[in-house]
């Protein structure tokens, strides 16, 4: 294979280059990734410098038309504020024609068709988008009263997927056979079944992992709308800047008051339902769960205070992944949720919404990373590239190889301490990250993005906001 | 590591003993100071009886001795002031040309005509000397005096100037005063108590104040000192941080009095922007506004409502103005502003991001962490304007006076309006929403030590207001007579 065809066929499906084994993955030398990473960014960088306008004004302002190594695509990686750098008032005002003219410009894609005139709402507009064009525009929360939004694809969703029956359910050093869709498993997911932003995912662990709606457990039936968060964001970005009493409500969430109150008051009811269904239908099977750390932690302290003990079977997948911002977690949260889950283990994830690829924890408590992601470690300050070797402790940044339609290098807000090439002891040659990452806003006191991880206090907010609201 | 060693100064009294370390706020610095756990007997007043001394003086005493320690606190011939700058220079966020002229204008605050104007215009002088008579409605007649109080100030360290005022203020006030100094200016209070100290280490006024640091915080030091026994007043400058720990100890006999920072704005009318020459001089107030003292003070514009219109035209204008205030603000002089120390990489990163979004925001400058113009091409501030500082501001356009209320809120300081008329039209209804000071566009940087502060009356609210009243029975419908609490009405 010509280093083209190798790097087409990488970024197409870089599991399949790897012959969907993690041992293969986790062994390649270092020199042999480097080579087929560059290749593949390369490619990422002609397919995609002009078509993405946003990244052409980058590039075309810093006078770059090539990639000769990795520390070339460091200037053209996106701040994190890319993703919300559109003016407030779009969002807040409900205007999605420029809200639509605004993603058009960080996205492959053509949206200049897109007719936004019966959006009234995000969840509007989301949905909107999903229904017509290639678009699963997925959404953080943000401490500013804005959400960011990511361009992402289904088509790059459903790619997503494939990670699971290699990254999590193959161990690495065994060779095993290759599971396969759907695992026809029972999911559980402590709470809400529908929604926008991260909870999309649960569309695809239906149909992936359970095979079937009946087989997918969650703590409430409905829906938890994005108009909903965006709501709690601007409470506390108004509240801060002593604007609470000039925030506008619609009147269609004031209309939902009602269900929220609800809600509110049959929580406890809820809660109690849940576990029930949970203990008598799921003892003892293999189940999957993926949330924060968190919400598995408040979940399974919960089930233990009600007596429940190793309540499913060992090989269950419990999944931690994005991060314990906002909550204060105990140091044996993972061991809390063992001993209610009864699984052998709870596999944890470095990841973020930016990022294709999630990258499990060894048994030495690292995060290795997988190559579909190419990393880079930056100067926290200046944004420079750290050198590529020893360990550095700095700002992870990253060129996800895998979307073709959004433009995959990005400047997180986490620091992280990586070690580039020293072999970890559990034999895997991926360079690594160490179990410690902080987010540079909480170590110098401030307020930074609230993701997916904070969603249950924003919630409880907005819910609190509403419910107090004066009319 | 640059290494000072400090003292205190307690009543007259230098002392630089019982040295441990403290690290400045900046990194790069530590200096030893007296340990202030090893003084705390001695840092209050107690008996406040000894504040009788201050009123063996009269104010024409009081101002002569602040003149003579003006005339001392000349920069270029004060020892003390010019280590103190030495090490501003390390720890300040300011560049070396401005620290220089912030410790130059410490003298002026002593001028003698300055400071009685200061006294008269919220106190009145009569009223600082002797007892105000009034007869009241129901007969009895009221004399009010303005009387010292002990107090302690935790000053903030932005800027000399903040010592230099609390000194003159306490001295006016016939007051008692205990400085903790800030962890970013461990040395100007300092530097100017032990000027008095060189001059008059036995005068009432130099005995009547202390300066020392500790850590805020330090419980140790601060449960002894914030008591009503010790203390009647706390003068908090400076953040929610820092006043976060002093409040759990105000109680009856322990007023806070806070001078919060703030962010300040600038409202400009259409005129502005009507021809060349009134845009130059426009332009040229706002750099000011904006650049003076590199945007770091509470006074600084950040956003700026422009009634330019919205249409291409308005903004097209707005664009060139935009222009011309960066211009401006980059020949300023550099006693007033410089390109700034350095650049908040975060600021940065969203000035970068905003620049790319170039439909929607013109960003003009800030390529080289100089400062930046950012003018929004719609109605909006940028997202990230609570970020704004090393001389970057937000011009936005906007059509009609109605919308320029949005641009005030609980947290705006000062608003500087051109033309005159505007500020006239604004002043009744802005400071509903906000704004506490409203000035000519231009004169943000330079408030007068004779109005109020953060919409208090900081002098008025350092003294105690005692009342002597004379009720005459013949003259005051006693109680025991009428039964009633209130007399005189109608």
């Amino acid at each position: 294979m010509s280093t083209t065809q190798s790097a087409e066929a990488f970024c197409n499906d870089f599991l399949a280059f790897y012959d969907h084994s993690i041992s293969r993955i986790h062994r390649q030398p270092r020199a042999e990734r480097d080579q087929i990473q560059l290749a593949a960014l390369q490619l990422r960088f002609k397919q995609l410098r002009d078509a993405i306008p946003m990244l052409k004004k980058l590039a075309d302002g810093d006078g770059i038309h090539e990639i000769n190594k990795f520390d070339d695509v460091v200037p053209l990686l996106f701040d994190h504020t890319m993703y919300k750098s559109y003016p407030p008032s779009f969002l807040h005002n409900n205007q999605f024609d420029k809200l639509t003219r605004w993603l058009d410009k960080l996205t492959a894609l053509d949206l200049s068709e897109f007719d936004a005139r019966d959006c009234h709402s995000v969840d509007d507009w989301l949905s909107a988008l999903y229904d017509r064009t290639p678009l699963s525009l997925q959404h953080t929360s943000g401490s500013s009263g804005v959400f960011s939004f990511l361009p992402k694809t289904k088509a790059a969703y459903e790619k997503f997927m494939a990670q699971y029956l290699v990254s999590i359910l193959q161990v690495f050093g065994k060779e095993e056979k290759l599971e396969k869709f759907p695992l026809n498993i029972h999911a559980i997911y402590p709470y809400f079944r529908s929604g926008s932003g991260h909870l999309k995912l649960n569309d695809l662990y239906v149909k992936y992992i359970c095979g079937g709606e009946e087989r997918f457990h969650t703590l409430y039936p409905g829906r938890l709308n994005a108009d909903v968060l965006l709501l709690s964001a601007r409470i506390r970005a108004e509240t801060a800047k002593g604007q609470l009493d000039r925030l506008q409500v619609s009147p269609d969430l004031l209309a939902r008051r009602s269900e929220f109150i609800e809600l509110e008051q049959n929580k406890e009811q809820h809660l109690a339902k849940f576990f029930d269904e949970i203990s008598q239908k799921l003892k003892g099977r293999r189940i999957f769960m993926q949330a924060v750390p968190g919400m598995l932690y408040q979940m399974a302290k919960a089930g233990l205070e009600r007596g429940d003990r190793r309540m499913f079977a060992a090989d269950s997948i419990i999944i931690g992944g994005g991060g314990a911002k906002g909550t204060v977690l105990p140091d044996n949260w993972d061991s809390v949720v063992k001993e209610y889950t009864g699984a052998d283990r709870v596999n944890q994830l470095y990841g973020m919404s930016e990022m294709l690829t999630f990258n499990p924890m060894c048994e030495q408590g690292h995060y290795h990373i997988l190559p579909g992601t190419i990393p880079f470690i930056l100067d926290p300050d200046t944004s420079r590239p750290l050198p590529r070797q020893g360990t550095v402790t700095g700002r992870w940044a990253h060129f996800d190889l895998v979307p073709d339609t959004w433009w995959g290098g990005f400047i997180s807000g986490d620091e992280v301490t990586m070690t580039w090439d020293t072999p970890c002891a559990c034999g895997r040659r991926t360079p690594y990250l160490d179990k410690k990452i902080q987010r540079f806003s909480e170590k110098r006191g401030g307020d930074d993005k609230i993701t997916c991880s904070a969603t249950e206090e924003s919630f409880q907010e907005a819910m609190n906001f509403l419910i107090g609201f004066e009319q | 590591m640059h290494k000072y060693r400090s003292g205190i100064v307690i009543r007259g009294q230098y002392i630089d003993d019982n040295l441990i370390s403290f690290g400045g706020r900046a990194a790069g610095i530590e200096f030893y100071s007296p340990d202030p756990r090893k003084y705390l007997d001695r840092l209050p007043l107690g008996d406040p009886a000894k504040l009788s001394d201050l009123y063996q003086m009269s104010f024409e005493d009081i101002l002569d001795y602040l003149v003579e320690l003006g005339k001392r606190l000349k920069f270029e011939s004060n020892p003390h002031l010019q280590e103190s700058y030495e090490t501003a220079c390390l720890t300040s966020a300011v560049t070396p040309p401005l620290i220089k002229a912030q410790y130059r204008s410490v003298q002026q605050i002593f001028s003698r005509e300055l400071m009685r104007e200061a006294a008269e215009q919220s106190i009145g002088v009569a009223q600082l000397e002797g007892w105000k008579s009034t007869p009241l409605r129901d007969g009895r007649i009221l004399n009010v005096r303005a009387f010292g109080a002990r107090a302690l100030h935790i000053i903030a360290g932005n800027s000399p100037v903040v010592a230099a005022m609390t000194v003159m203020r306490n001295a006016i006030t016939r007051s008692d005063a205990i400085i903790k100094s800030p962890s970013n200016d461990p040395f100007t209070a300092l530097a100017i108590a032990r000027t008095m100290v060189d001059m008059a280490p036995d005068h009432p006024i130099t005995k009547h104040l202390s300066v020392a640091y500790w850590k805020g915080g330090d419980e140790q030091v601060e449960k002894v000192l914030y008591q009503p026994h010790v203390i009647e007043k706390l003068v908090a400058w400076g953040g929610l941080a820092s006043v976060k720990h002093v409040t759990k100890y105000v109680q009856p006999g322990l007023e806070l009095v806070t001078l919060d920072p703030k962010r300040s704005v600038s409202i400009i009318g259409p005129e502005a922007l009507s021809n060349e020459e009134t845009q130059r001089e426009v332009a040229k107030r706002l750099a000011s506004d904006i650049g003076a003292g590199n945007q770091e003070g509470c006074v600084s514009a950040r956003v700026v409502y422009v009634l330019s219109g919205t249409d291409d035209q308005g903004l097209s204008k707005l664009n060139e103005f935009g222009r011309r205030v960066y211009d401006a603000m980059l020949v300023l002089p550099e006693t007033v502003s410089t390109k700034p120390k350095t650049m908040d990489q975060e600021l940065k990163r969203c000035l970068g991001t905003a620049r790319l979004n170039d439909e929607w925001y013109n960003v003009i400058g800030g390529e080289n962490d100089e400062g930046a113009i950012i003018v929004s091409q719609i109605p909006e501030r940028v997202d990230f304007a609570s970020l704004l500082a090393n001389r970057v501001a937000n011009l936005v356009p906007v059509d009609n006076i109605k919308e320029v209320f949005a641009v005030v809120d609980a947290y705006t300081q000062t608003v500087g309006v051109y033309p005159e008329s505007l500020k006239k039209d604004l002043r009744d209804k802005l400071p509903l929403f906000g704004a506490q000071r409203l000035t000519s566009l231009g004169y943000a940087g330079v408030p007068s030590l004779a109005a109020p502060q953060d919409a208090i009356e900081p002098l008025r609210r350092m003294c105690k207001w005692i009342v002597e009243e004379t009720c005459d029975p013949s003259k005051v419908p006693p109680r025991w007579e009428t039964g009633m609490v209130i007399v005189g009405g109608d």
